[in-house]
């Protein structure tokens, strides 16, 4: 479905991201991981034609959608959503979602109707359709934002922390949510912080450092990973973790 | 073309441009600190520019001596404007204050209209036609002290933005807003000082225009597309730009009229504004907003 | 969810109002101020598709304006065409018109303020041209001689040209209805509150603003080739200077950007304004000191024009 291939994206002097490569298989949910300010953002940007590249390719569903405008990639079928929620303040949920729903539904009846499906699937309450999209709280915001992509009927979805600032209970709703999207064809690539979320969600991992993939692979794999521990905790904390565990079997 | 009478243009066009670099000042220090278009400059420029004409022509005071007159007052209007209204009002989008400040600008330039109706008024002194000869040129004195004066000012300018602690301050402020609160600095009191220099060039380049220009109330319409060229030219926020934006901007107006004509030669400040928006928006030496 | 819309008996009423108005007021200074009135909300209405609708408020819209009166004057004066073709000339003139302002604009990527201002700049543009060019008549203008009948496009009873303004109303306000309840406003308001998101929503913001910026100037230069058949006269300072701007700009403001029926709201209070003072205070210019203010006043204190008056009353304030 998608295929990333050697892809660098540089601001001045910095490597934002650095010859990484992704592949995402139909179907799946997979997802990319790092610590804070490792790139993660700015490679989906680079992904959904939001940010021109410097090096590399991108290959959706076969073609290559390399330097394609961002309403094009979009209208293929690539959606994403942003980190820090953008809805359309002074439209209400409902007409927020039936922008998306447009892509396919020209007429104003359909696309509305189809809304409120979505909005359905994705659990936002019947009384908040009508609210101003400014006056959700995050958690409201987060699952417009998730709505508002879903309307389109993508393809492959890039999600972007959607689950940041949610409560536990928000979070294991959108875990659901997001099983279920998948249930229904669409695939998923998720960037997130929330790690059991993580690890109860994808198939596959990518953990990307400095802008480089450092790691790839199952959930479980990941997490044994040296590199990718010592990526969030820093140098020399895998081997740390190994003694402190060898010495307290029980801690 | 004669060359003597390219030079002249030449000439005249940098004079004149000395002039915009300093109303174009205000307007980029009152952006670049404050974030605001402020669309009414030019006509608080003719509203100055009628100022110095009725303390000569009612209290017989010299324009150039106005300046100490002029300079104070229109910074203590300007920073009292700020404090009471401006700093009220400029809450929201950058279109709003716009807007606003669009609308002031109306309604200045239509209340001049109903009081001082629609004729030019021009000054005369008695040095008004006395000519200085560089080589094989005359220039007009006047035209010669006000670009001088305003070269002056701005230099002076620069040095209390550059050198003093309240320039530093404004700088401060202008880079980096909350940082700059953080460390003490009254951002508001700098807002207002800030809108008041902003104001006071206003007032001494309304000084340096008097005897060398005209004002009308419909001045204020010329002078904002003049300023704004000046500053978009230069860079929003930079005095730098300022100053070379004036001077080119001078000179785009002088050969603009010796080629095309009094009328269409209009045309090339307009034409620089849209070209420099169209390919370079952030200026000759402005930051990437 | 939009009550007013979906009570199609006021829009009757309203129309119903306005045809009548003209045979109950038949003094020529309330003909007058009927057709000025509605001049405005028509030309209010072209702003306010690009401006309230999509977002793209302009400084300069008399620039289409000024477009469409002198294509349709230049087309009856020098190519001796019937004056009546000059609606759709205006009307493509300010297309284009908007299609070169924007395409330009849009291009290299100016928004909010700059574009404002860039728009300011091409009127001005071309008010000088207009005034330096031999053929639309220089400072002087373009006279157009008077010569009353149906097909020379004059008419003597002025209650004519009401109804003609009306029905241009009526058809501007049906446009902007349609705006409401299709895909292509719902894409233009998208791109008013976040051209990111609509971005990534599939929508390609650079069309959809040049195509609206189209209609609007072809709305505004029809507006135009009336104003020049009413008033039969037209220069450079009348056709691009900046006080239709600002009134275009206004009326929407005032009675609610982004609304059907802000800018005609706000075209009867302006046109109000205009009338009352120039007859019982006979002072020149005191509509525009009072539009300054108004603007300031409305700006600052209710930025959402005076439609807001009406939401306020325990009613969800939403989209308008």
């Amino acid at each position: 479905m998608l295929k990333v291939t050697n892809l660098s994206k540089i601001f001045g002097g910095l490597r934002a991201v650095d010859q990484a490569s992704v592949e995402v298989a139909q179907g799946r949910i997979v997802a990319l991981i790092g610590p804070n300010g490792a790139g993660k953002t700015t490679l989906f940007a680079c992904i959904a034609g939001f940010l021109p590249i410097n090096q590399g390719r991108v290959e959706f569903m076969g073609q290559d959608i390399t330097g394609m405008k961002v309403h094009d990639i979009a209208r293929l079928g690539m959606v994403r959503t942003f980190q820090i929620t953008q809805p359309f303040a002074k439209l209400t949920v409902l007409e927020n979602i039936a922008v998306g729903s447009h892509q396919l539904h020209a007429r104003r009846d359909k696309a509305l109707a189809h809304a409120r499906t979505v909005a359905q699937q994705v659990g936002i309450s019947e009384s908040m359709l009508e609210q101003p999209a400014a006056e959700l709280t995050v958690a409201g915001r987060k699952r417009l934002e998730l709505a508002r992509a879903l309307a389109t009927e993508p393809k492959l979805l890039l999600l972007d922390e959607v689950m940041a600032g949610l409560n536990p209970q928000e979070i294991t709703e959108i875990i659901g949510i997001i099983r279920k999207i998948r249930e229904a064809g669409v695939t998923i690539l998720l960037i997130e912080h929330v790690m059991h979320a993580v690890m109860s969600l994808s198939e596959h991992i990518y953990v990307l450092s400095y802008g480089k993939i450092i790691a790839q692979g199952a959930p479980l794999e990941i997490v044994n990973n040296r590199d990718v521990v010592e990526a969030y905790l820093g140098r020399g904390a895998a081997e740390q973790m190994a003694t402190s565990s060898a010495e307290n079997p029980h801690a | 073309m004669d060359p003597t009478i390219l030079a002249a243009a030449a000439i005249n066009g940098l004079l004149m441009g000395g002039i915009y670099t300093l109303v174009a000042s205000g307007l980029t220090l009152i952006y670049g600190v404050l974030h605001i278009i402020n669309f009414a400059h030019g006509s608080m420029l003719m509203l100055a520019m009628f100022g110095v004409y009725f303390l000569l022509t009612k209290l017989g005071i010299d324009p150039y001596l106005a300046l100490f007159v002029m300079v104070p007052a229109m910074y203590g209007l300007g920073y009292f404007l700020y404090r009471h209204m401006i700093g009220r009002l400029s809450l929201g989008r950058d279109e709003n204050i716009l807007l606003i400040t669009l609308g002031l600008s109306i309604l200045i330039e239509n209340l001049a209209l109903l009081f001082f109706k629609g004729d030019s008024r021009t000054v005369s002194l008695p040095y008004s036609d006395k000519m200085i000869e560089l080589g094989p040129l005359l220039l007009g004195v006047p035209k010669v002290i006000s670009f001088v004066a305003a070269m002056v000012l701005c230099a002076m300018l620069g040095l209390f933005i550059n050198r003093t602690d309240t320039g530093k301050a404004i700088r401060a402020v202008a880079k980096e807003r909350m940082g700059a609160r953080l460390v003490g600095i009254d951002v508001d009191r700098i807002f207002a000082v800030s809108f008041g220099i902003g104001l006071a060039t206003l007032g001494a380049a309304a000084c340096l225009l008097m005897p060398i220009f005209y004002v009308s109330p419909s001045s204020g319409h010329v002078f904002v597309i003049v300023a704004f060229t000046v500053v978009v030219l230069g860079g929003m926020g930079s005095f730098l730009g300022a100053v070379i934006g004036g001077l080119i901007v001078g000179l785009t107006e002088s050969f603009g009229g010796l080629f095309l004509g009094e009328s269409l030669g209009q045309i090339g400040i307009s034409l620089i504004f849209i070209l420099i928006l169209l390919f370079r928006p952030s200026g000759l030496f402005g930051d990437k907003r | 969810m939009n009550t007013f819309r979906s009570s199609w008996w006021l829009h009757l009423l309203l129309l119903a109002i306005s045809l009548v108005f003209p045979v109950v007021f038949s003094s020529p200074f309330m003909v007058n101020f009927g057709v000025l009135a509605l001049f405005y909300a028509f030309i209010g209405q072209s702003w306010n598709i690009a401006g309230g609708f999509a977002g793209q408020l302009s400084f300069g819209h008399v620039a289409f304006f000024g477009v469409g009166a002198y294509a349709s004057t230049m087309v009856q004066m020098r190519l001796g065409w019937n004056p009546w073709l000059g609606l759709p000339v205006s009307a493509l003139a300010g297309a284009a018109a908007g299609w070169l302002i924007a395409v330009l604009s849009f291009r290299a990527g100016l928004k909010g303020s700059y574009f404002a201002l860039i728009t300011l700049a091409f009127a001005e543009v071309f008010r000088i041209i207009s005034n330096s060019v031999e053929i639309t008549g220089g400072g002087l203008g373009m006279l157009i001689p008077m010569k009353q009948s149906m097909a020379n496009f004059q008419f003597g009873d002025r209650r004519v040209f009401y109804f003609i303004i009306l029905a241009l109303t009526v058809i501007s306000i049906l446009l902007a209805l349609w705006l409401k309840a299709s895909r292509f406003g719902a894409r233009l308001a998208a791109i008013r509150e976040n051209e990111d998101s609509a971005r990534a929503l599939g929508i390609n913001i650079f069309v959809e603003k040049t195509k609206i910026m189209m209609i609007s100037g072809a709305i505004a230069g029809v507006g135009g080739c009336f104003f020049a058949q009413y008033f039969l006269y037209i220069d450079p300072t009348i056709a691009f200077g900046v006080d239709k701007s600002v009134e275009m700009l206004l009326v929407s403001m005032i009675g609610g950007a982004g609304t059907v029926y802000g800018p005609l709201i706000g075209a009867v209070l302006l046109a109000a304004i205009s009338e009352v003072t120039r007859a019982w205070f006979t002072i020149q210019g005191l509509s525009l000191v009072l539009y300054g203010a108004l603007l300031v006043v409305i700006i600052a204190f209710l930025p959402n024009g005076l439609i807001d008056l009406f939401k306020r009353r325990g009613q969800r304030p939403g989209r308008s």
